[in-house]
């Protein structure tokens, strides 16, 4: 962390933020006080060619503290000092190297070997400790609770603001759903959401416009039994009456649900058409639900053709990160399991001939502590994140490790909760910026990035 | 046992922050008819207090911000219902109408109907699972559940821990309550046994229940050991306050969310308050001899290890101070009183009742007047969680017909209570009259005990996109609605309707078929309209509008009736249990 903003400025900011509540008003200020930072130059909105962002949401808030570990002699042992019991053995750990050294070394937990692979192979890059921060923020500021975002530490909220991108605000749009009501004109109206879930709602791809769908990834597109023309004609004419008084009805609840079931009818209709032309897969996915998961976002990009579509957002999820007791048995099947999936679901994607145009990236609601209640961690606050690739300036670790030290500079609490050195604005930036979002739209999206001195990082060529 | 009677002002059926206008003059009209059936709406007037003692008389103010404003007089005690009333009514208070029920209630009335379930004991799971051949599998836990659910005499305790179970979550999803059947069912009667009792019996029962314990890891927490870098574990401590009592922030008490002045919500606790409160919470374990490694007890609650437990002074939220040198239970004590007397606890537990039994959206009123009754039962009891129901079921928000059309009224039936309704209206179970249905989450996605996380299925403030999000309207159930599982949903009724073959015949002996016998007069004629108004009555307490009628009497008359009418039943069930007018329950 080098740079804050001088304290007057930031003063004023906060005055600014005060007054207008977080609200968008402030976009334009900033973007003419700082610029938009870094790498960032104005660019109109792309919707060229084909490009997918999969977003890997490793639920409970995953410990990256155990991913990415530091392995100089000096920095593993205040890695180990303060992780006591829960510290990874350092002779174990698979030895990555960034393409720029911070000056240290860093290693990758042992379950994580395709990892490791793709880091080294340039298509996988790692963004050091991001987290929720409405500005750079010291442990100081949070101890005097002062302009930090709210409700820290809480599942539900930290993810929220995570998912809105947005913790400076209590807006309830996610920005993959904000992002996507700016690009899906780039895909045929065939009633396919640009939004894909693969585990069901979620608020990141909720948009104004845009909301998701969801597929089964066991089942694929399952179709709705006993109401299709094969069927008694009665039957399926009655459902379908049913069906259009209950979307015409004043009840809000009954007319919604139907036009849930309408939508749900319509696509599976388009998708399972498409589907049954779909080309097999050579690629080998492993048994694990994550892996079933990335299987189906696979497939149905094998049918963006078929459909019709130039940009898309899945969605995928992975449970089992909120290690509050047992963590050293269950990270290495946690890490394990993620990096042969995302691993898989790579090399699917070069067998595709789309590498270059699929970017997944990680989201978590917080790290965790540093220091442990015996046997597990708790909630934290920033987190290292996985950006992988064929789109990604790889082989290299983004942002700035923080310091592991308990009480050290980056410490927000004395129990190891980092506080985050880049921002979730930043980190969305980059992946929005990629799929296709011109900078004036980041710019309204992501109001406060010009707090951010670094800038959106170089994550991923233009 | 003293009758509740529920009392309201004329504009506690506004909706607030409604902007369509239609919706205010439906509330206002609502609130019209509902005067003309209550004569003391608009406080104040009537003197005549019936033989009511319940909290009525507690003086507590209504519908207004400030507690203890003008005394509100109670209202008349309810008539007894109609057919469709008693149907609406029992929609909220059981696993599914039956047809037999009506008369039942019809002639008893709500009270005594009350009375009779709230006296009723807890059907107990764990000692039918224990004497099970599999006591730890969970298969045998579901088949005991939907026999209890279905079958079971104490509906009302037993719904009512269905929505305890989904605010203090616990689930078979997690570590250590995997193939622990019996261990989570005990769990389940813990809530079915409390559901009427006191809220902070309630509160101490599930904090020291070893199931609990496990998932939400306070079994086995230990003081802090600074030398080694370990601080308590704190995930007990922060879901107890966000989940369990007093929520993120500020309540108003009409469950509102105080604000500050740039329209912030204000947090209600802390983390340091949440590091103190872990530190309360240390020193227990399994009911045994050792701490770290004594025997898994799932069946006695956790006890104190004193050796384990942090001494030392801790401030928790509100800024209570508990002493240095309590014991381990002398803490928890002190913690608990805070939590429970919290202003928090009413409004935040009364919402999420109201909303699991009757209405997504009530009115800050509505929540207002049910949270009075938690913090003072009419007796002076604060806590007195069968008079929270009952102030629930016999409120006006949940009586009154005029409520029915109201655009933004009702709730999405919970998909596990659509599978109970079915079997519980047309008589389901298998050859050997059980329902071995161990998988529900596949179809259904809900089984009992089995959230994803201790936010549960769904969570009391989801707004999902679309119609009812742009109307500023919460709908949790619908966190579980998107395209594929409203497929395997509606697959679910195509299979457990439709799905047994000609007549409804068991090709295995596990097959769970209907047993629709009393159903087949009405449907043996060339006229299914008796037929299709019964089943308005029992599966939708009436309220199917015309249209939807002559849709399914065309469909159904289109059915030959010569196999004695089992499969026009079965038609007409098919089509009213997958017609979203079916799923949303007013």
């Amino acid at each position: 962390m080098s740079a804050y903003p001088h304290s007057s400025r930031r003063k004023f900011l906060f005055d600014a933020m005060a007054i207008l509540g977080g609200g968008t008003g402030i976009g334009t200020t900033l973007a003419t006080l700082g610029g938009l930072g870094g790498s960032a130059v104005a660019n109109a909105a792309n919707t060229s060619g084909y490009r997918a962002l999969v977003c890997v949401y490793l639920n409970g808030g995953n410990d990256s503290l155990n991913l990415v570990i530091p392995t100089d002699a000096a920095t593993y042992a205040t890695y180990q000092t303060s992780r006591q019991g829960l510290a990874i053995a350092s002779n174990t750990l698979l030895p990555i190297t960034p393409r720029h050294s911070d000056g240290h070394t860093y290693g990758l937990h042992p379950s994580a070997p395709e990892l490791q692979g793709l880091f080294q192979a340039g298509h996988l890059a790692i963004q050091a400790n991001v987290g929720t921060l409405i500005t750079p923020t010291t442990p100081a500021m949070y101890q005097r609770r002062s302009g930090v975002p709210p409700v820290l530490f809480s599942h539900t909220d930290q993810l929220m603001q995570w998912m809105t991108g947005r913790p400076e605000s209590l807006q309830a749009l996610g920005w993959g759903g904000q992002i996507a009501d700016l690009l899906a004109s780039a895909n045929t109206a065939n009633g396919l959401s640009m939004n894909i879930s693969l585990n069901g709602d979620n608020l990141f791809q909720v948009g104004n416009n845009v909301l998701p769908y969801s597929v089964d990834p066991v089942n694929g597109v399952q179709s709705f039994l006993g109401v299709s023309a094969a069927d008694p004609a009665q039957q399926t004419a009655a459902f379908q009456a049913l069906l259009t008084q209950s979307g015409g009805d004043a009840n809000l609840l009954v007319a919604q649900s139907a036009g849930s079931v309408v939508q749900a009818r319509a696509v599976a209709q388009v998708l399972s058409g498409a589907l049954a032309a779909a080309p097999t897969l050579a690629t080998v996915f492993p048994g694990t639900n994550i892996a079933r998961q990335l299987h189906a976002v696979a497939q149905l990009i094998s049918l963006r053709a078929s459909l019709g579509v130039g940009r898309q957002i899945f969605f995928v999820e992975m449970d089992g990160f909120d290690t509050h007791s047992n963590q050293l048995l269950a990270q290495p099947g946690l890490f394990a399991d993620l990096s042969q999936a995302l691993s898989a679901f790579y090399n699917a994607t070069v067998e595709m001939g789309v590498a270059n145009s699929v970017t997944s990236f990680t989201l978590s609601e917080f790290g965790r502590t540093l220091t442990s209640n015996n046997g597990g961690t708790d909630h934290g606050w920033g987190s290292h994140h996985l950006v992988l690739g064929g789109a990604v300036n790889g082989g290299d670790i983004y942002g700035t490790m923080p310091n592991l030290t308990l009480g050290g500079p980056d410490d927000a609490d004395g129990n190891g909760r980092m506080v985050p050195t880049t921002s979730v604005y930043q980190y969305a930036a980059a992946l929005g910026t990629w799929l296709g979002a011109s900078s004036s739209d980041i710019g309204t999206l992501f109001p406060n990035l010009g707090y951010f001195p670094a800038g959106v990082p170089t994550l991923l060529g233009a | 046992m003293g009758k509740f009677t529920t009392r309201f002002k004329m504009y506690d059926l506004a909706m607030p922050g409604r902007p369509a206008q239609r919706n205010l003059r439906s509330g206002l009209c609502a609130a019209l008819v509902f005067c003309s059936v209550l004569s003391a709406c608009g406080g104040g007037g009537g003197g005549s207090s019936p033989s009511a003692s319940g909290a009525a008389g507690s003086g507590a103010g209504s519908g207004g911000v400030a507690i203890g404003s003008a005394p509100v007089t109670a209202a008349p005690p309810l008539p007894p219902p109609n057919n469709a009333q008693a149907a609406r009514f029992l929609a909220q208070a059981t696993y599914g109408v039956r047809a037999q029920d009506l008369p039942v209630l019809t002639a008893q009335g709500y009270y005594t109907w009350l009375d009779a379930q709230m006296a009723m004991p807890a059907t107990a799971q764990l000692p039918l699972i224990n004497a099970s051949s599999d006591p730890a599998s969970r298969n045998t836990r579901m088949a005991f559940w939907w026999q209890t659910a279905v079958s079971g005499p104490d509906q009302l305790r037993q719904r009512v821990a269905l929505a305890l179970s989904e605010i203090m979550v616990i689930s078979d999803q997690s570590g250590m309550l995997q193939n622990n059947g019996a261990g989570v069912a005990a769990y389940w009667d813990l809530l079915a046994n409390d559901a009427f009792g006191n809220y902070r019996k309630l509160l101490e029962d599930v904090t020291l229940s070893p199931a609990m314990g496990t998932y939400l890891n306070m079994l086995g927490n230990q003081k802090p050991d600074p030398a080694h870098n370990i601080h308590a574990d704190e995930n007990f401590a922060r879901e107890v306050m966000q989940l369990f009592t007093i929520g993120l922030y500020q309540l108003n008490p009409d469950g509102t969310v105080v604000k500050d002045s740039s329209g912030v919500p204000v947090p209600s606790y802390s983390q340091s308050d949440v590091t103190n409160l872990a530190r309360v919470f240390t020193g227990w374990s399994f009911n045994s001899t050792n701490f770290f490694y004594g025997a898994p007890n799932y069946f006695s609650p956790m006890i104190a290890f004193e050796a384990e437990h942090d001494t030392g002074a801790k401030t928790i939220v509100g800024g209570v101070t508990v002493p240095a040198n309590g014991t381990a239970h002398a803490d928890l004590v002190i913690a608990l009183d805070t939590l429970f007397n919290h202003p928090n606890t009413p409004p935040f537990i009364s919402r999420q009742l109201i909303q699991r039994l009757v209405t997504s959206n009530p009115t800050p009123a509505y929540v207002q007047r049910v949270a009075q009754v938690f913090i003072n039962d009419g007796q002076g009891v604060r806590g007195n969680l069968g008079a929270v129901v009952r102030a629930i079921l016999l409120d006006a928000e949940a009586r009154s017909d005029a409520m029915i059309v109201q655009p933004s009224y009702g709730k999405r039936r919970e998909p596990l209570l659509t599978a109970t309704q079915l079997w519980r209206a047309l008589d389901g179970h298998d050859a050997n009259g059980q329902i071995q249905f161990w998988n529900p989450e596949y179809n259904l996605h809900q089984a009992p005990l089995s959230a994803a996380s201790v936010f549960n299925f769904f969570k009391p403030a989801y707004s999902p996109p679309g119609a009812l999000k742009a109307a500023g309207l919460v709908a949790p159930e619908f966190q579980l609605v998107n395209a594929s599982n409203l497929t395997l949903l509606h697959n679910f009724f195509r299979q457990n309707i439709l799905g047994r073959g000609v007549a409804n015949t068991y090709t295995q002996p596990t097959d769970i078929l209907l047993h629709p016998s009393p159903w087949l007069p009405l449907a043996a004629g060339t006229d299914s309209g008796p037929l299709i108004d019964q089943m308005n009555l029992v599966l939708m307490a009436g309220q199917m509008s015309p249209a939807m009628r002559q849709t399914l009497v065309t469909a159904v008359n289109a059915v030959p009736a010569t196999d004695g009418g089992i499969n026009r039943v079965c038609e007409a069930a098919f089509l009213i249990f997958t017609s979203q007018q079916f799923q949303t329950q007013r």
